[in-house]
């Protein structure tokens, strides 16, 4: 019977199709004033969808989903901004100029056991991976605005630590990750993976002297 | 049918046991008219006379009796009806609605065979009666009927018939010599007597069909039927036993059947009360088995035109030039070619030249349908729409359309018309995708039909419903500041096709259609069913 069923509503259905998804999904278009390389915006539930500004900063976010949604503006090092902004399905929503306040400001120190290489860590904030390198000491700096947000740090060998961190703005904070050799026949390897830091050498034990 | 039984004799005779086993044929020495009669229809009556009701405000009718002895007469005369088993009712105790109907089933548990005759004849004060739907219908006036209660008491037309309907024969006739207007045979109750009064113009026969083969009406709705004090009868029933006595017997084959038996009494009653009372006719099955009233068929009979549809209701029947009767009704021929016409005052609706052989019946009905315009070309307007609310937010909001279509008539028959059609538009609009502003966009559809339908006419009008399929074809174009493109879609729906047509100046029409379809369109990648609803006026043609 359900053979039946289907069978005749394939006949029925005939051929094409209507489909109405592109006409729910908008487009965000703005400007960031003063960005920097390090820009990003965000869209705060759906992370893949993200815009690195241009340099007159000018951004757009194509395939965003109608209804209310929320942008993180990381403007720099220490400004950032949240907005809510409302998308209409087939519609264009133009935020004009954004001017982001500062925001909460955000060290992510990064640990690793013996001397292992920091260089090629990643560091994820809200689902996107930002640009912006590890220093010698292992930290980076992020603005953010107010508020909880999931941050990653992945070194390859190394494995990765995630963290809920929640900032308000415009105060400080200093989140530490230590990542540690996982344990395994990969972790033996160590900085045969990883790389050392400048001045040491990658033994054959996997560490670093 | 005697060789027959003679061969049957011989063949059973070969096979059988010369000894005294059980089960062996026996000789039987029959005549040729036993043999006959032995296969002969049966014939039942039953003779029912109403002359007084217990409450004595319906006034006692005077020839009641009279019309129960005469009509029985006739139907026991071995020389005219042949009837072998006639029942008479005609006191109070045998005359009411539970004794009626008792009556009618003993009936029923009689008249077992098919090809049984079977006449009910009622003579009684009809009257008219709210029913427990409230709708107005008709009623017997049994000799234990209220005046006051007649719908709780009396016996409604309806049940008569449905207890007549069980009879297994197919051939079975109800007689009515009862009116139903307030005139005449019946008395009403004042406030029924008001609402006729207010109501205008002809009224039918609410019994629009019955389960008896045929339903014979001394009077139509709303005119009186009467006794006549020279004639010494009911004027109907009067003319009814004179047709039986033979003088019905319009083909000349020897009997008079009942339809020509009501077409002669219908036609003297009509004459004999200066047109005040027109006997009426439910036939629903006349055709190769007629119900012979009187007498038996000797010969072929002369051709007859006949017609009982009550569209052609007071159309001049003309035979070679010359009016032969009045429809409904007929009238026999001699065999050969001649001219049949069909006028209404100066009009002529059909005139053809048709050959009869000898025994050849002719419902011209046939005649008027050759020779009507049976294919109408029209152009339509109308609007279309999905069923439900989230369609049409979704997928396209109802819309107009413009098209043409050729319907042929009486394609498979009288009954059946086909139709094709095509139709089409385009507009704007706006599509409604919830939680978001309505979305524009314009749209082109296309749809192309095939209908197959049963029609009804009646007069200038036709009524059709049947089967139909389509393909629709629909193409969205967006042009959104996020979205540009076109999305097209096609599907066939299943569906019916229902709709009326008014003909005027005999060529043109004016209809309306109705079309219920079900579709199942790809919407967001998955298949969607959808209810479908067309409607469009049309203007058209016929040729």
């Amino acid at each position: 019977m359900r053979a039946l069923f289907v069978s005749v509503a394939v006949l029925l259905a005939g051929c094409g199709g209507l489909d109405n998804s592109p006409l729910r999904l908008g487009v965000v278009r703005g400007v960031v004033l003063n960005p920097t390389v390090e820009s990003l915006v965000i869209v705060e539930q759906l992370p893949e969808l993200n815009a690195k500004p241009a340099a007159d900063g000018r951004f757009e976010i194509a395939g965003v989903p109608q209804g209310d949604v929320a942008l993180l503006v990381l403007a720099s090092g220490t400004n950032a901004e949240r907005l809510t902004v409302k998308v209409q399905g087939g519609a264009v929503s133009e935020l004009g100029t954004v001017t982001p306040k500062v925001g909460a400001r955000l060290t992510v120190h990064v640990h690793v056991p013996s001397n292992q290489s920091r260089a090629n860590a990643v560091v994820t904030v809200a689902g996107v991976v930002i640009q912006k390198k590890l220093d010698r000491e292992g930290e980076v700096d992020v603005a953010l605005p107010s508020g909880c947000y999931p941050i990653k740090v992945a070194i390859r060998g190394l494995g990765a630590v995630e963290k809920q961190v929640c900032v308000e703005a415009p105060k400080y904070r200093e989140v530490d990750f230590e990542l540690l050799e996982p344990d395994g026949s990969a972790g033996r390897e160590g900085c045969s993976v990883s790389g050392c830091e400048t001045g040491y050498v990658c033994r054959s034990n996997g560490s670093c002297e | 049918m005697t060789r027959l039984l003679i061969a049957t004799a011989c063949l059973a005779l070969s096979c059988a046991h010369t000894s005294l086993e059980k089960g062996g044929a026996v000789v039987v020495s029959l005549k040729k008219g036993q043999a006959d009669s032995a296969f002969e229809a049966r014939r039942f009556a039953l003779v029912v006379g109403i002359p007084r009701a217990a409450d004595d405000r319906w006034r006692a009718l005077q020839f009641a009796a009279k019309d129960v002895e005469d009509v029985s007469r006739v139907l026991r005369d071995p020389l005219g009806g042949r009837y072998q088993n006639v029942t008479t009712l005609l006191t109070e105790a045998q005359t009411t609605k539970a004794a009626l109907l008792e009556a009618v089933h003993a009936l029923a548990a009689q008249a077992t065979r098919p090809d049984d005759i079977v006449v009910l004849y009622v003579s009684a004060h009809g009257t008219l009666a709210r029913d427990g739907r409230g709708e107005l219908a008709r009623y017997l006036v049994t000799s234990d009927a209220d005046f006051t209660h007649p719908a709780q008491t009396a016996l409604s037309i309806a049940e008569l018939q449905q207890a007549f309907a069980t009879v297994p024969s197919k051939r079975r006739v109800l007689v009515l010599a009862t009116c139903h207007s307030g005139g005449g045979k019946s008395l009403l109750t004042e406030d029924v007597s008001r609402e006729l009064a207010s109501l205008k113009g002809p009224m039918r026969p609410l019994e629009e069909s019955s389960r008896a083969a045929m339903v014979l009406s001394a009077s139509d709705f709303g005119e009186p039927a009467r006794e006549d004090e020279g004639l010494q009868n009911d004027v109907y029933t009067h003319f009814l036993v004179e047709a039986l006595t033979g003088l019905g017997d319009r083909n000349g084959d020897g009997a008079v059947m009942a339809t020509e038996a009501h077409d002669w009494a219908r036609r003297k009653t009509w004459a004999f009360s200066n047109g005040r009372q027109r006997p009426s006719a439910e036939i629903i099955e006349v055709g190769a088995d007629p119900i012979i009233l009187s007498g038996s068929i000797s010969r072929e009979g002369k051709p007859e035109l006949f017609s009982y549809a009550q569209r052609l209701d007071g159309f001049a029947l003309k035979v070679d030039g010359e009016e032969r009767t009045e429809l409904p009704g007929g009238a026999a021929v001699t065999a050969g070619r001649h001219v049949v016409e069909l006028t209404k005052g100066p009009d002529l609706l059909v005139r053809q030249e048709v050959a009869l052989e000898v025994g050849q019946r002719l419902d011209v009905q046939e005649l008027v349908d050759r020779a009507e315009p049976n294919v109408a070309v029209s152009l339509l307007a109308g609007g279309f729409a999905f069923v439900d609310q989230k369609s049409r937010d979704e997928v396209l909001p109802g819309g107009a359309n413009v098209g043409a279509s050729i319907r042929f008539d009486r394609l498979f028959g009288s009954r059946f018309a086909l139709e094709l059609d095509g139709s089409g538009f385009g507009g704007g609009s706006s599509l409604q995708l919830g939680g978001s502003a309505p979305v524009p966009f314009t749209w082109v559809s296309g749809q192309g039909g095939i209908s197959l339908a049963w029609t009804w006419r009646w007069r200038a009008l036709s009524f059709w419903a049947g089967p139909r399929v389509a393909g629709l074809w629909v193409q969205r174009s967006f042009s959104l500041p996020a979205y540009s493109g076109q999305q097209t879609a096609f599907s066939m729906m299943p569906g019916a096709w229902l709709g009326g047509a008014v003909t005027f100046a005999s060529r043109w029409e004016f209809s309306l259609n109705l079309q219920p379809m079900l579709t199942v369109l790809t919407v967001d990648g998955a298949m969607r069913p959808m209810g479908f609803v067309g409607g469009w006026a049309a203007a058209g043609y016929k040729f």
